[in-house]
């Protein structure tokens, strides 16, 4: 797993979302989850509408966002959000939200392969800790582009996951 | 047993320690020694519940035990299993067994099967051995059935119910003409092993017409 430390501009953001604990099988009737759902609803409607999305999302580049709340540690409920960045705010669809995520400093951690599937969150908060900071935001997201091959294909695939970080103390 | 099983069990024995007690997702996820991202997703994996739906049907699941074992206040029971009142606990009771607390307590005791006991090594080696099939939904002489599938011998058909009625139903929103019983389960050769078809509600059903 490689690590650096960065600073992101502010990050608009529009796709679409789900609330709740994403890997509960309740009324399903398939393992699929809810992350796996919303990629699905999100490039779909991308594939539908390319033609009028071109223009105001950047394409070959997504973003899993997951923002915590208060039910997230009492009931492991949090939001996840896939969308692509913003270009343009003119002609947005209303399908979509959007997503403002604020300017900060971003400890980024590199993932691969089996990485990916494996306890990562455990290693990442214990590397921010021992750098001497810690996480800035209820929020953290993950950054897909050519890199990811698909969940079929997780051995030859890398992601980003972005973590906001503030100095310790 | 893997460290993911091994994992889960230190979650599940957390959670039957602390029935009585107002614990979080992440206190159990800190049980399990994992994060708790991670955590959700294996406990979801493992048990085929969410931690807190789990947390939950155990807490429900032993009250009303007690409401059918003595005379204790219900407002006593609710507060011992931490709900914050009255209302709260009833509204909880009745979203898991469809009837209020008193209703429960004052005519209900042969619904005991649908209470969701203590979790052992041995049921959850069972539903994620790789031989376990879920429910899947049928259509059978041109209605719709429930097709429940058992590979194991007949001792373990009760491991397989016993899914069946804590996890599968609940979860399923499939209401069914008749319970889910060993009687039902036939060894059938396109399954590989014991299955049962069984109507779902709005068709009628009598001892015989649930055995596929």
């Amino acid at each position: 797993m490689q690590t650096r430390i960065t600073t992101e501009d502010r990050l608009v953001l529009a796709g679409m979302s789900f609330y709740g604990d994403p890997f509960s099988t309740h009324g399903a009737w398939s393992g699929e989850n809810e992350i796996g759902r919303v990629w699905t609803r999100f490039m779909t409607y991308l594939e539908g509408h390319r033609e009028e999305l071109e223009d105001i999302l950047q394409p070959g580049v997504f973003y899993e966002v997951h923002t915590y709340s208060d039910e997230t540690v009492s009931r492991g409920l949090f939001e996840v959000f896939v969308g692509a960045r913003l270009t343009s705010l003119e002609g947005t669809p209303t399908a979509m939200v959007m997503k403002a995520l604020p300017a900060s400093d971003y400890a980024v951690f590199t993932l691969e392969g089996e990485e990916i599937a494996s306890d990562w969150f455990s290693k990442v908060e214990a590397w921010i800790a021992e750098a001497g900071y810690q996480r800035a935001q209820d929020f953290t997201f993950q950054y897909y582009d050519e890199r990811f091959k698909g969940v079929d294909q997780m051995e030859g695939s890398t992601l980003d996951v972005y973590i906001p970080i503030k100095p310790a103390g | 047993m893997d460290a993911r099983m091994r994992s889960v069990h230190a979650a599940l024995t957390f959670i039957e320690d602390h029935l009585h007690e107002d614990i979080t997702v992440g206190d159990i996820a800190s049980a399990a020694g994992y994060s708790l991202y991670h955590f959700i997703r294996t406990f979801n994996q493992v048990v085929q519940h969410s931690p807190y739906d789990f947390l939950m049907r155990r807490r429900l699941s032993e009250a009303a035990q007690e409401l059918i074992d003595t005379d204790r206040r219900i407002l006593d029971i609710a507060v011992d299993y931490s709900f914050g009142s009255h209302e709260t606990f009833s509204r909880a009771f009745k979203r898991m067994f469809d009837l209020s607390p008193s209703q429960w307590r004052d005519g209900f005791p042969d619904h005991a099967h649908v209470l969701l006991p203590r979790l052992t090594e041995e049921y959850l080696a069972h539903i994620n051995h790789t031989d376990f099939v879920r429910p899947v939904l049928k259509t059978v002489g041109g209605l719709p059935r429930v097709c429940f599938m058992h590979r194991g011998g007949e001792e373990s058909l009760q491991l397989t119910l016993s899914y069946i009625h804590h996890t599968w139903l609940p979860q399923s929103e499939v209401h069914l003409a008749c319970a889910v019983e060993p009687g039902h389960f036939q060894h059938n050769a396109d399954v590989a092993g014991m299955a049962a078809f069984i109507p779902v509600r709005e068709f009628i059903c009598s001892e015989t017409s649930c055995v596929g």
